[in-house]
């Protein structure tokens, strides 16, 4: 952790509102990019943001400084965007739930390469590979997408969680190995 | 090393996880000597080539700006409404401020507004003061209404202050110019057809930040046994303009049911052409053709039938075409 990052934090939970906003403007991007992995295409993005950082203000008193600021906010992060995901599939047991508004994120940038019929095609993989992620448990999905989407270390995934390495290194190989039942037709050219 | 821990090594080489210089040489040297291994190891290329297709999306600058202003005003309004006891709220706010090296200027600060209303508040009329200066001074004074209205409605127990800052006025030497943030929560209560009510939930449809205070609203002005034009206006704009889907269709269904006129006329008409929602679109042909008195445009009919995405908006405006006078040979026809 950074002594500007340290400073902030602390003027933030003395009140100072500018240093959390400037906390909050450090790292908002890349929580944002994990929390979509998490959820998907369905909660209200914009939603999901102001509770994860009206929580971290609500706790930031409680913050120790025992583990990197960033490694606390990924754990809240992916707390909210669990409990979104899972209030979003009650409702959808109970009544029509329309999608959330997916214009918080960009686009998944085309190759310059690709001509339509690549598009397509991309589109067509990128969308079985959502719906192969959307058939794993909760905890598998998340590791997985917290490893390969963000690029975050087993260690770093393990505190974010709150679980031991060793679990996290389990669950990662789970969900590899569910992705390649799932996805095996298509990678082998059955579809 | 066996085929399992192979497998292991292989994910966690290629999503860059650090291996011991014994586990690296290892895992080559079971790849060397494991057909079924390498094998596998193919297939495993071929599972990461199409993972890799997969990349993370990036939340939008501007989405991200809006998102950081909008939880600015929610902290703010959060931190305004933390208040456990109004009455001691004065109180408790300075005693925060006990050990403050800010608590001079905030007795200074204290004192100079207390000065300042005193003098508003008891000042004698111009026209009983025997000194011409005073006179001027007291006339000079600005927005005495302002002044009044100040003293009566945002100094008072209930009251919200904030960055309060004193300097000298620029108008006149010994004069404070005085300029802090008022907050102070309010309640109405009434029928969804009071003006007032139907005013404040339509500034909300078109205004409010939160997706979930939009919905409720429209819901409000929907649920209003009379629906004013400016609430139609309103549900229009949400239907057109609002960017989550669950308040465009709620704006849709209530302008469905209240007294049609231009205006929702064309912004049903434009969430059937131009809405990305499928549902909403469905919902709107469905709006549009439940009422039978609506004057249809036949070829707007047509192409719709011919070119919607969705399989049951094409449907059902086909089936209204043809409950219609539209010639609908032209359309069989096409068909063939």
């Amino acid at each position: 952790m950074n002594s500007e990052e340290t400073q902030l934090i602390l003027a933030a939970r003395e009140g100072d509102d500018l240093a959390f906003a400037r906390l909050v403007a450090m790292h908002d991007a890349r929580v944002m990019s994990l929390a979509r992995s998490i959820i998907g295409y369905g909660c209200d993005a914009e939603e999901v943001y102001q509770e994860i950082f009206l929580k971290v203000h609500r706790a930031l008193p409680s913050f120790r400084f025992e583990s990197e600021f960033s490694t606390w906010l990924h754990r809240v992060a992916v707390n909210v965007a669990l409990s979104c995901r899972k209030s979003l599939a009650r409702r959808k047991q109970k009544e029509q739930v329309m999608d959330g508004n997916d214009d918080f994120f960009t686009q998944t940038p085309a190759h310059p390469a690709d001509n339509p019929e690549n598009l397509k095609l991309r589109e067509e993989t990128l969308r079985l590979i959502s719906q192969a992620l959307e058939k794993l448990p909760d905890r598998q999905r998340t590791v997985f997408v917290m490893k390969h989407d963000q690029g975050m270390k087993l260690r770093e995934i393990a505190k974010a969680l709150g679980l031991a390495e060793g679990s996290v290194k389990a669950y990662m190989f789970r969900a590899i190995e569910n992705l390649r039942e799932i996805l095996r037709p298509y990678y082998e050219g059955r579809l | 090393m066996d085929c399992r821990q192979f497998e292991e090594l292989y994910w966690l080489r290629v999503y860059g996880e650090s291996l011991p210089g014994d586990d690296e040489s290892e895992y080559l040297g079971h790849l060397a000597s494991c057909s079924h291994c390498g094998t596998r190891k193919a297939e495993f290329d071929r599972l990461h080539a199409v993972l890799t297709l997969r990349t993370p999306r990036e939340a939008q600058p501007e989405a991200l700006t809006q998102a950081r202003t909008l939880l600015t005003a929610r902290l703010r309004a959060q931190s305004a409404s933390v208040r456990p006891n109004k009455r001691l709220a004065w109180k408790q706010h300075f005693s925060s401020w006990r050990f403050s090296f800010w608590q001079p200027a905030m007795a200074l600060s204290l004192l100079a507004i207390g000065l300042f209303i005193g003098k508003v508040a008891f000042h004698t009329p111009a026209n009983f003061t025997a000194d011409p200066d005073a006179t001027l001074q007291v006339q000079q004074q600005p927005v005495t209404l302002e002044h009044r209205f100040v003293s009566e409605n945002v100094l008072n127990e209930a009251a919200n202050i904030s960055d309060l800052r004193i300097k000298p006025s620029t108008k006149q030497s010994g004069m404070v110019q005085v300029s802090f943030r008022a907050a102070k929560d309010y309640m109405l209560e009434g029928n969804p057809q009071d003006e007032l009510i139907q005013k404040l939930l339509t500034w909300a449809v078109k205004n409010e930040g939160n997706s979930g205070a939009r919905l409720k609203s429209v819901e409000g002005l929907a649920s209003a046994s009379h629906m004013s034009e400016q609430a139609r206006q309103a549900l229009a704009f949400a239907l057109v303009n609002d960017k989550n889907d669950g308040v465009r269709l709620k704006a849709l269904e209530a302008l469905a049911k209240a007294p049609k006129d231009y205006l929702t006329e064309q912004a049903i008409l434009g969430a059937l052409l131009h809405d990305p929602n499928p549902a909403v679109r469905i919902r709107a042909v469905d709006a549009l053709f439940a009422d039978t008195t609506r004057d249809r445009s036949e070829a707007f009919l047509l192409g719709l039938a011919q070119a919607d995405s969705n399989e049951y908006v094409r449907r059902r405006a086909a089936q209204a075409i043809r409950q219609s006078d539209f010639n609908y040979s032209v359309l069989d026809q096409k068909d063939k």
